[in-house]
């Protein structure tokens, strides 16, 4: 299991419009969900943990949150992405009291079978590459992204 | 024996990150017989009293009154890449010193 087992195109929502935090989790839920990726506790699951350990990282090309949760709500491993219109808040992974302006969300659903420190990894690696964010965030459409994630592999 | 401990939200994912690299940092600095510890945010209170570490690594935000005075670098860095050095040399100096 690595990142490119995970990267299915309908989990993938680009130009999502979302008012708020919750707002855009739960529209990647619902794509998981619909793709039977994860099972119903995993929204509120998502965010609780989020509340406890939040998971927003400022980064220096452009903002992101990574939301995880442990196995028990997931069927099959899946990374839900979401590319925002307008960013939402976040809280910081490394200091709860500050926000930050969130474009993209990786919401990894793992599961059991999954090697959650190679995918994190992978994703990281991927969100600091300035060429590799920029064109994340102009892709129009799910199949663009799902393209740029399997080069990255 | 000098001991680190890192901690996350569930003791799975971004501390074993943080380990994997610290590791290297380690070893790589000439430093032997380091033991990790790793936990959950959760446990940092009652495993500081029980292990006596000589500094935690918290990958997210640890309150100041959980860690019984032991030194705290963040290690949100190893998750992400960005300011490692730093606080490489910050857990080496703290390594080094006691």
């Amino acid at each position: 299991m690595t990142l490119k087992d995970m990267i299915f195109r309908d989990c993938i929502l680009t130009d999502v419009r979302a008012a708020d935090q919750e707002d855009a989790l739960r529209q990647i839920f619902e794509a998981l969900y619909k793709a039977r990726k994860v099972k119903e506790s995993f929204y509120n699951a998502v965010l609780k943990r989020e509340t406890e350990y939040p998971t927003g990282l400022a980064l220096p090309h452009c903002n992101v949150a990574i939301p995880h949760v442990v196995p028990e709500h997931v069927n099959s491993s899946a990374l839900g992405i979401a590319v925002l219109r307008e960013p939402v808040l976040f809280r910081q992974m490394d200091n709860h009291d500050l926000t930050t302006e969130v474009r993209i969300i990786f919401n990894i659903a793992l599961g059991r079978e999954g090697k959650q420190i190679e995918v994190l990894q992978s994703i990281m690696k991927m969100v600091l590459e300035k060429d590799m964010i920029h064109a994340i965030l102009k892709a129009g459409s799910p199949e663009e992204i799902e393209m740029i994630l399997r080069k990255v592999g | 024996m000098k001991k680190i401990m890192v901690c996350c939200g569930s003791s799975m994912i971004t501390s074993t990150l943080a380990i994997n690299k610290l590791k290297k940092v380690v070893s790589d600095a000439g430093i032997s017989d380091v033991k990790f510890i790793q936990c959950k945010f959760a446990e940092v209170q009652s495993l500081v009293k029980m292990e006596h570490p000589n500094v935690i690594v918290p990958t997210g935000a640890l309150k100041d009154s959980l860690t019984d005075s032991v030194p705290v670098v963040r290690g949100t860095c190893f998750v992400t890449g960005v300011g490692e050095k730093e606080a490489i040399d910050r857990i080496l100096e703290i390594l080094k010193k006691s």
